[in-house]
């Protein structure tokens, strides 16, 4: 996957670039700032990304917030992505400025005619990632994550439905509550449709709480794991977070599937996260929904695995 | 002369506000950007002008250069005009991005049809000096050359009042500080645009001192000036405040 670069300035010592790659997720050419501090002649260096708001492009964040200069200092790569596909020649794409062009939201839209290109939940926790680790100087472990308004949403929920995903998050006047307000309500009702359970997963306190308590319970199983002496790599999957539109993984560890609007996760068992996987993947649903804790093993699987979300 | 506020945004602590006034020497209306830092609700504060390139607006400065955090530390009044008459249909004014529309250079002009608009020089004050990536030497630079010959005509002596390299070999007045930063990746520069070089010569016959930092790698842009402009700031504050 080519990069090209559109541009490059010196700042702070270092470089502001702008790239210009073709998305496979959004199926058109993205253009995304990149701030290279100097360290990063010398060695790899943690990502932050900055998520921007409605009507903004990749420029806003690089040419406005005086980013570089800490940067620089702290030695820190940081990201800028566009807001939105372009140029895809979505019908009605352009008729607002808060839905369409330069508001993509930060969802994997399934509604038509969005589905096809507005992807940018996809895009930017597990492509944009991959496509920067081929060809910068990042630590693949330490990512962190921001952004402002539409931005700060997508940072807040890019972050919790990926638990060890990012080292941190932070945000200016993010959208905390999509599900309740107009633009919330305007851009998930297109993009995702009348099921509002789908909205939820982009945002919702029963689902920090969940997550949450996610972590507690994967600290101790690790520990009990330490313990017993076995290793885990299902758990490293299963942090990876959702991966693509298909049943990621194989073998051992953790699968992820998309269904519908939702997700769950599902284990084969060939591990000791089992458990832990179903147990999750239970209360992630049923905190979505409502429904209460399915049963473990084949009978949730073969309920779960290429249906729609329980209502 | 009324002030009408355009905008306002609250800014490190101060105001970033543009305003917009009718300007006698210009005959049309103007807009200047101007951040006020927290000091100047008590008390009143030195200013400190930014003079904007070609194609600019009174937007640039405001939105890129990430002066205000410094200007708040200081307390000192930043203010950044525009860079030239707007709306007063001179013939010819949109043709080029170096000559008329956002190209004032700074003079008063005395040539028609630029005469009774293009009065940029009286229009600002500057107290104290420092620059980036001047044009130095205007009258031996292909823009220089341009603007002069539309703005000023022939008359070559009516060039040098506005050449700051020709000014300083006649400078007499206060002692004066200059600070100036030059990216050496600068394509105006590798151009023959923007002459550093002969300024410093002239500053050192007359014994103005000067500083020129060339910035290994640097261009022309905003990027370039945020990188250095809490200097700048310093460097005025040493004056201002003292």
């Amino acid at each position: 996957m080519a990069l090209t670069e559109v541009s490059s300035n010196k700042s702070f010592g270092g470089f502001q670039k702008v790239f210009e790659h073709t998305s496979m997720q959004l199926g058109c050419k993205m253009k995304f700032g990149i701030y290279l501090p100097p360290k990063a002649e010398q060695q790899k260096c943690p990502i932050l990304y900055w998520l921007s708001g409605l009507t903004c492009t990749e420029q806003n964040f690089v040419t406005k917030a005086g980013a570089q200069k800490l940067a620089s200092e702290f030695g820190i790569i940081v990201v800028a992505p566009d807001t939105s596909p372009r140029g895809c020649a979505v019908p009605g794409e352009d008729e607002n400025w808060d839905l369409g062009t330069g508001a993509g939201f930060y969802v994997d839209a399934t509604q038509e005619p969005w589905s096809k290109h507005y992807r940018m939940y996809s895009y930017i926790t597990a492509e944009l990632p991959t496509v920067l680790q081929k060809s910068f100087p990042v630590l693949p472990d330490k990512q962190s994550i921001m952004g402002h308004s539409m931005g700060g949403h997508g940072a807040l929920v890019c972050c919790l439905r990926n638990p060890g995903l990012y080292k941190s998050v932070s945000a200016f006047a993010p959208i905390c509550n999509p599900v309740q307000c107009p633009w919330g309500h305007k851009a998930f009702q297109n993009y995702l449709g009348a099921d509002q359970d789908a909205w939820k997963i982009y945002l919702d306190e029963r689902r920090m709480a969940i997550i949450q308590s996610w972590k507690k319970r994967q600290e101790e199983l690790t520990r009990k794991k330490t313990e017993h002496g076995v290793d885990s790599p299902s758990l490293h999957t299963l942090q990876r977070g959702y991966t693509g539109p298909n049943i990621q993984g194989g073998g051992e560890g953790a699968r992820m599937a998309k269904i519908g609007g939702g997700v769950a996760m599902q284990c084969d068992g060939m591990c000791g996260c089992i458990s832990e996987a179903y147990s999750t993947s239970r209360q992630i649903l049923s905190g979505i929904s409502g429904t209460p804790a399915a049963s473990n093993s084949i009978s949730f699987r073969a309920k779960y695995m290429g249906q729609p979300a329980p209502p | 002369m009324a002030l009408t506020e355009v905008s306002s945004n609250k800014s490190f602590g101060g105001f970033q506000k543009v305003f917009e006034h009718t300007s006698m020497q210009l005959g049309c209306k103007m807009k200047f950007g101007i951040y006020l830092p927290p000091k100047a609700e008590q008390q009143k504060c030195p200013i400190l002008y930014w003079l904007s390139g070609l194609t600019c607006t009174e937007q640039n400065f405001v939105t890129k250069a990430g002066a205000q955090k410094l200007a708040s530390e200081f307390g000192i009044i930043v203010v950044a005009p525009d860079t030239s008459p707007r709306g007063c249909a001179v013939p010819g004014e949109d043709e080029n991005w170096d000559l008329g529309t956002g190209a004032g250079f700074y003079v008063d002009a005395t040539q028609e049809p630029w005469s009774k608009h293009y009065r940029m020089y009286s229009y600002i004050t500057a107290e104290s000096v420092s620059a980036f990536a001047p044009i130095c030497n205007p009258v031996q630079c292909p823009w220089g050359h341009k603007a002069f010959q539309n703005y000023l005509g022939a008359d070559q002596d009516a060039w040098k009042l506005y050449d700051a390299t020709c000014l300083v070999l006649s400078y007499e007045g206060p002692p004066l500080d200059i600070l100036v930063d030059q990216g050496s990746a600068d394509s105006f520069l590798t151009a023959g645009q923007l002459l550093p070089e002969n300024f410093t010569n002239a500053c050192s016959k007359k014994q103005l001192p000067v500083v020129l930092r060339m910035q290994e790698g640097y261009d022309h842009s905003y990027f370039f000036i945020a990188s250095f402009i809490e200097d700048h700031i310093k460097h005025h504050a040493k004056f201002l405040l003292a």
